[in-house]
């Protein structure tokens, strides 16, 4: 197993490699390559600006140099790992160093300081959505194992495709548009992960003279409703429909008809011996949820404004800010591809028998 | 498998539940000490307003021992601040005062200092500092940080007094010009004889030409011709105004307001006018746009400390407006660094100090990223104005920004007219702001330019007069402007706002008048010869031509949907052609399109001759239609050299009645300014020139909403 | 939301035949319904096709007929271009040679295609629709010049914009003109539902078909070959599922401009791995087993035992996920679209969908309603017959 684990480590380096490969050459096999963003962005800019951000673009790719120096030179900037240079490009050294994911020139930062600010409401805004998934389709899916043929059963696979087939966009817009919109039920807050007077708020709900104040934990939450709603039925639908057949595998399985043999309760056999043996593909999938959730929280935090990775994404597009564009979509992808690994060492953890390929 | 509840259990389940309730007793710790840090901050801030109160009392002139000018010293512990005591200690408030307003709400009995105002930016602001600004976000804060000489009150659109308490016009136009004739015509004698004299000027104007182009202009045909002129032209004036005998044209002679320092204390003198006009012509300073523009004026000169004397190369029709509008910056803060090393200047981000009523709280150290905070300048020579802070936050997205507003981040939210009608419906939302809808003199209009220049190099079909009156004639605007505008705005007949006394009333819009159009085409040689409904020219080619329009805007869209739709009508094929907008710079830039939709801001005197004059036929000029009328260009030429108003508006209506029926351009609508504002600020009004000015609005104590 | 339905498999259902248990008539009415799903999903999906065929007979500003000065004639058919020709053409073409029960596979494609090319050319040539002006025939019957007119269904081109209409402030709800509403652009949101069926199906099926080339041939080669390409290929694959579908598509559509070839190149381009994967374990299966074994023991040519063998036997699941592939390729437009970075100037589910929310902040239901309908309706029925599909082909099923 130790040696699968690290023949799978070993394996992400030429993955890695790859998406930056295929990020970055997005980018510069356009017509005019790199170049193409320097023309593009220069217009409507003072000489000195312009003058800037060709001498940065210069800096960092080497306009005039074919492009399998542009991606080197790239690759290396994006790295932690990699050589250190003066601004010539002479090499100084080989070693860790701070990862250097351009400069957005119409924000003025630091892409990596955007990402930064970013990165973290996307992951939140996913990490809460998962467990909440578990939680109900566990449930599903056990219900729907343990009566399989009956109603419950034959309702909730209809049922769950159904969910799975939604779009989020959709759900996303209605949402909105019925529950947080003074034309219909203004129930919950318009988007924001926080009202504007969140930072004078106290922490729990407290209550002061002029009345009750809902506080900063409540008012997040309350935020927060709609948004996860979103995202969570997909994954339910697709992690009940797997505890389904997990728990039906199981129950015909031998151990079960032993316990059964030996006058066991039905419900300890479910909860006992089933549960935990259906467990297991569950949360061996649990990281590889996340790539699909990123894509899903791309729409909804563009729905409900809320200023995650998406949300940046989808403004640096609209503003043709392309280094950011370039970054976003790295970042995203080795997320993904952390998700994966840790998704395929869970895996060889939980099942030995794994065999590599 | 074991299935019982163990002590094991039993302890682990104790020692989750006791964390779980540090955690909660931790959390209700921490409240308490932040209400209590509430309330501390409260306090600070009461008393620094009290402060505020008080140096502004004795800034009034109150006289040692006159108790009545110092705020009385009300009980400490309510968070309330006083409100100040200007009876009998302030100068009586006339038409001059060019704090009138804010000093009528003060006397209001809600009036309190505090809280902020916070408005949103479209885009990132990319440096704070005069003159190397570009954008107007940037400008907007410079507003409210420094000062000019004078200024237009937005009330009656006449100069104020600002840090000048007064001026003086000395006019010496006339033996100017009985100087400069025969001086002019010499000269021109001379550069027609031997072209060689103003080589160098043809070099420069040359490279800048291609400069715009991004390719070489040939040595001879149409353009070399116009750049030619173009560079006789700016030899001529150079010359004329080097010319050591010339006689002084103009000059303005400011006296300079006593008290006024900047926000750091150092009192404004007229040295500081000098140093900023001289700065703003310091060749190493990136300020291009503004050295062009004060390029009528000669010099500036500080005669002593309390008057300035401008003086103009010619007569100039906006001598007042440069003179005054000149933001002063304080010497001793710019002069050590411009010193030191021009280049550190260009590069900076947020050198910003004036006199004005607000300030930044780091004048060197603003950095681009997010939001601006202007603070409230303690050491105002004016009143102090009520409201705290003004703060800009950044909002890229106009989405993001209605949301924002409609959550209460933001206080201002200036509207599109689809916007403006949807939100008016939303009950919560009039409950909370005012809505305000308005024209100013500096609102904008639209219009569809018609390119005379066919990508040939020869006059194209709306080139001849009747078609383009034909196609102002396919528009039904009236209607254009309820769809588009929902109504808020306009019909426009020409490039002079209405409210201005540039325009001629007279002048009537083109009506719509689908028959009359098609009557003017046919008379033009355009009809239907092959009854496929499209009309066809003599030589058979169909009507057909593309608009140009910014994509990514649905306003714009669905205007040029329209105008399709209208055109059709009358047997004209339009093709939308959505460019994003650098595309679509660059295209103006080299004129190569057949027909766009832009918009024109203006103000309350505009100036047509970069838009109609015939100069401005050239690369990277704005006459990007290539219209031409000698008679159009000669008034234009007159009118700004004309310092006598009357005279002047005279030559600008007459302009007008050319360009509406030359129709260069058609103009479709002006457009109101639609703004939402929340209601706890009072003293907003609408004036002349828009809503009163932020500075003087305040937030009564119960409703304020912002605290540190 | 990136459809992944190549690494979220739905589990299949198992119907276990030899464990009687006393709900046989529920299990019975269930394994109904499972076929009464795939029947309305494949009902659903021709209805679509049908739209998208016949949608300029559907919704059209032009009359069928009109009777002017006592003379008849079809404005419609007059406007017609050789695009709305052609696809009509094409679909009684495909409904004719379904119902053909007889006939061979290869003869049913090559008299498909040969309708089809001769359709396109005679279209060609014959189609030469004037300059359209929508409101035209409206405004002649206001002025009572026509003695009779015979107009289509939904009479509103989904571009027509009511310019003979200055009073509408637009959108309007549904109403009796409208039977949808309209959009902002007063466009019939009716004539647009049925005219955008045209793009989510075209997107759909060539983006399938563009990915399925790609994943089938890599696949192939990878399942064929084994060793260093297999391992090569694998990489590829990973690569390509591990970013993030809707992120790369949003990248190249940001980078190379909007055009709808483009973006069903881009769908087609950013999910083959599930293909490749997928014919990659079905040839590595297949190569134990005894019929290639035999064929290459006779010394059958690699090429032949590719395509004769193994591909037509490696097509049953490929099918399958080709049907889920088309749900994900409708998804992936209409999140572009609705994102703002669909396609220009063409009707849209998802740009329809964008338009819900005002920028006023107002909620126009029927904007979201309908066209969200439309889109979980069509995703829902491609995955109703995908999952029929594979219960139809999985050897579970029938044990």
């Amino acid at each position: 197993m130790t040696s699968y684990i690290i023949r799978r480590l070993l394996l992400m380096v030429p993955t890695l490699v790859g998406i930056t490969l295929v990020v970055f050459f997005v980018m510069a096999l356009r017509p005019g390559g790199v170049a193409a963003a320097v023309d593009q962005m220069e217009r409507g800019m003072r000489p000195e600006e312009a003058q800037a951000l060709r001498a940065y673009y210069n800096q960092h790719y080497g306009l005039d140099k074919p492009r399998y120096v542009q991606y080197l030179r790239w690759l290396n900037n994006v790295s932690p790992l990699g050589f250190h240079h003066d601004d010539s490009w002479t090499l100084t050294g080989f070693g860790f160093k701070k990862p250097d994911l351009g400069e957005s020139f119409l924000r003025n930062q630091k892409v990596t300081s955007l990402v930064a600010e970013a990165l973290p409401v996307t992951l939140v805004l996913n990490l809460i959505t998962i467990p909440l998934a578990y939680c109900i389709s566990i449930f599903v899916g056990i219900y729907a194992g343990r009566y399989r043929g009956k109603w419950f059963d034959t309702t909730s696979n209809v049922v769950l495709l159904g969910a799975w087939s939604i779009p989020v966009m959709w759900t996303g817009v209605m949402f909105v548009g019925f529950f947080a919109n003074r034309d219909f039920c203004h129930w919950f807050p318009t988007g924001g992960v926080h009202d504007s007077l969140a930072g004078q708020m106290t922490f729990l709900p407290h209550l002061f003279e002029t009345g009750l104040q809902r506080g900063w934990l409540f008012d997040a939450m309350w935020h927060l409703v709609l948004p996860v709603l979103c995202l969570l039925y997909g994954a339910f639908a697709y992690l009940a429909k797997l505890m389904r057949s997990s728990v039906l595998e199981n129950l015909t399985a031998d151990f079960v008809r032993t316990a059964r043999a030996k006058g066991v309760r039905e419900h300890v056999i479910l909860f006992q011996h089933v549960l935990r043996n259906s467990l297991l593909p569950l949360i061996t999938v649990a990281a590889g949820l996340i790539p699909s959730l990123l894509g899903g929280s791309l729409i909804v935090e563009t729905i409900f404004s809320i200023h995650g990775m998406g949300k940046l994404m989808i403004d640096a597009i609209n503003q043709q800010d392309n280094e950011v564009v370039m970054s976003v979509t790295l970042v995203a992808s080795i997320i993904s591809l952390a998700s994966l690994i840790v998704r395929d060492v869970c895996y060889a953890i939980a099942d030995p028998r794994v065999s590599f390929e | 498998m074991e299935n019982r509840f163990g002590i094991k259990d039993l302890v682990n389940l104790l020692l989750l539940v006791m964390i779980v309730v540090l955690l909660g007793l931790q959390m209700i710790q921490k409240d308490r000490q932040w209400v209590l840090m509430q309330q501390l901050k409260g306090k600070i801030e009461s008393q620094s307003n009290d402060l505020t109160n008080i140096r502004q009392a004795l800034s009034g002139g109150v006289t040692i021992g006159n108790r009545a000018g110092l705020p009385r010293p009300t009980d400490t512990n309510a968070t309330g601040t006083t409100r100040p005591e200007t009876t009998g200690t302030e100068p009586a408030t006339d038409a001059t005062d060019p704090f009138a307003r804010l000093r009528e709400g003060m006397k209001r009995p809600d009036f309190a200092m505090g809280d902020w105002c916070v408005d949103a930016f479209g885009s990132e602001i990319n440096t704070l500092t005069p003159l190397i600004s570009t954008d107007a976000y940037a400008s907007i804060v410079q507003g409210f940080v420094q000062e000019s000489l004078a200024n237009l009150d937005p009330e009656t659109l006449a100069w104020q007094p600002m840090l000048a308490v007064s001026w003086k016009p000395v006019d010496h136009s006339e033996a100017y010009f009985a100087w400069r004739k025969p001086v002019e015509q010499k000269l021109r004698a001379e550069a027609e004889a031997d072209p060689s004299v103003y080589r160098d000027v043809l070099a420069t104007v040359k490279k800048s030409f291609e400069d715009q182009l991004g390719r070489a202009v040939k040595s001879e045909g149409e353009e070399w011709e116009q750049l030619q002129a173009a560079a006789k032209q700016q030899w001529i004036d150079k010359r004329v105004d080097d010319a050591p005998d010339r006689p002084v044209p103009f000059q303005i002679e400011f006296q300079m307001r006593p008290g006024a320092a900047f926000s750091d204390g150092v009192p404004v003198t007229a040295y500081d006018v000098e140093f900023t006009f001289n700065l703003v012509m310091n060749p190493k300073i990136a300020a291009p746009r503004q050295r062009s523009a004060y390029e009528a004026i000669q010099s500036v000169k500080a005669e002593s400390d309390d008057r300035v004397v401008f003086t103009f190369r010619r007569p100039y029709f906006r001598a007042l407006d440069l003179a005054a509008e000149m933001p002063v910056m304080p010497a001793h803060f710019y002069k050590p660094v411009v010193d030191r090393d021009p280049e550190q200047f260009n590069r900076s981000r947020g050198l910003l100090v004036g006199s004005g009523p607000y300030m930044l709280e780091d004048p060197k150290g603003w950095q681009p990223g997010g939001q601006v905070v202007l603070v409230r300048n303690q050491r105002y020579w004016g009143p102090a104005s009520p409201l705290n802070r003004q703060v800009f936050r950044l909002f890229t997205l106009d989405q993001a920004r209605q949301v924002a507003f409609r959550n209460g981040e933001l206080d201002m939210f200036g509207a599109s007219p689809e916007q403006y009608v949807d939100m008016l419906k939303d009950k919560s939302l009039s409950g909370r702001a005012n809505s305000y809808e308005y024209m100013t003199p500096y609102n904008g209009y639209r219009f569809i330019a018609w390119n005379q220049l066919g990508a040939d190099h020869k006059p194209s079909r709306f080139a001849d007069q009747r078609v383009r009156q034909a196609l102002t004639m396919l528009l039904n605007r009236p209607r254009m402007l309820k769809d588009i505008m929902r109504g808020y705005g306009q019909v426009c007949d020409g490039p002079f706002n209405p409210l201005g006394e540039q325009n001629a009333p007279e002048v009537t819009p083109w009506p719509y008048d689908v028959k009359g159009a098609r009557a003017l085409l046919k008379e033009a040689g355009y009809e239907d010869r092959d009854g496929d409904g499209v009309i066809e020219g003599s030589t058979g080619q169909p009507f057909r031509f593309k608009l140009t329009y910014p994509s990514g805007n649905v306003n714009y869209q669905s205007m040029v949907f329209f105008v399709k739709d209208a055109l059709a009508e009358g047997g004209i094929v339009l093709e939308p052609d959505p460019l994003e907008w650098s595309v679509m710079v660059d295209r103006l830039n080299n004129h190569n399109f057949e027909a766009i939709t832009l918009m024109w801001t203006s103000g309350p005197e505009t100036d047509i001759n970069q838009m109609f004059h015939s100069d401005q036929i050239r690369p990277g000029g704005d006459n990007f239609v290539a219209y031409r009328n000698s008679r159009l260009d000669m008034l234009i030429t007159q009118a700004r050299l004309t310092v006598d108003k009357d005279k002047r508006m005279e030559m600008w209506r007459e302009c007008h009645r050319i360009l509406h029926a030359d129709q260069p351009y058609t103009f479709l609508f002006w457009g109101k300014s639609l703004r939402f504002v929340d209601k706890r600020f009072k003293n907003v009004r609408l004036l002349k020139a828009g809503l009163t000015p932020r500075t003087e609005w305040y937030a009564p104590k119960a409703e304020q909403h912002w605290k540190e | 939301m990136t459809q992944a339905s190549d690494s979220i498999s739905l589990p299949p259902n198992k119907v276990a035949r030899g464990n009687p248990t006393p709900h046989w008539l529920v299990e019975a009415l269930y394994r109904a319904l499972g076929r009464v799903g795939a029947k309305l999903g494949a009902a659903w999906v021709v209805a679509l096709l049908a739209a998208a065929a016949f949608a300029p007979l559907l919704a059209n500003s032009m009359p069928y007929a009109v009777k002017i000065d006592g003379r008849w004639s079809s404005p419609l058919l007059q406007h017609l271009t050789y695009v709305d020709v052609t696809l009509m053409v094409a679909f009684i073409a495909l409904m004719g040679l379904w119902c053909w029960r007889s006939g061979r596979f290869l003869t049913k494609l090559a008299l498909f295609s040969g309708l089809v090319t001769a359709a396109l050319i005679l279209s060609l040539w014959f189609c030469r629709p004037p300059l359209t002006v929508y409101h035209q025939y409206r405004v002649l019957q206001a002025e009572q010049q026509l003695q009779a007119v015979v107009r289509a269904p939904i009479p509103y081109s989904p571009a027509d914009k009511l310019y003979d209409q200055p009073d509408i402030i637009p959108p309007l709800p549904p109403s009796t003109t409208h039977w949808l509403g309209t959009d902002r652009f007063r466009q019939d949101i009716a004539s647009r539902m049925i005219h955008a069926s045209r793009l989510s199906l075209s997107v759909g099926f060539i983006a399938v078909s563009i990915s399925a080339v790609i994943g089938i041939t890599l696949g192939g080669l990878m399942g064929y070959f084994a060793g260093a390409m297999d391992m090569f290929g694998l990489r590829l694959v990973e690569i390509f599922s591990t970013i993030p579908q809707l992120y790369l598509m949003l990248a190249i559509v940001a980078f190379f401009g909007r055009d709808i070839y483009l973006i069903m190149v881009v769908i087609g381009l950013t999910s083959w791995p599930g293909y490749a994967y997928f014919t990659r374990a079905e040839f590595l299966r297949l190569r134990k087993q005894d019929f290639v074994q035999a064929a290459v023991a006779t010394g059958t040519p690699m090429r032949s035992i590719l395509f004769r063998h193994m591909l037509p036997n490696g097509m049953a699941p490929l099918l399958v996920n080709a049907t889920f592939g088309v749900a994900g390729a409708i998804l992936a437009e209409s999140s572009l679209s609705f994102l703002g970075l669909g396609v220009v100037d063409q009707a849209s589910w998802g740009d329809m969908l964008n338009q819900a929310v005002s920028p006023g902040g107002g909620f126009y239901w029927w904007l979201a309603t309908f066209p969200g309908l439309a889109i979980f309706f069509s995703v829902f029925a491609f995955n109703l017959v995908g999952e029929a599909l594979r219960d139809a082909i999985d050897p579970h099923t029938q044990k």
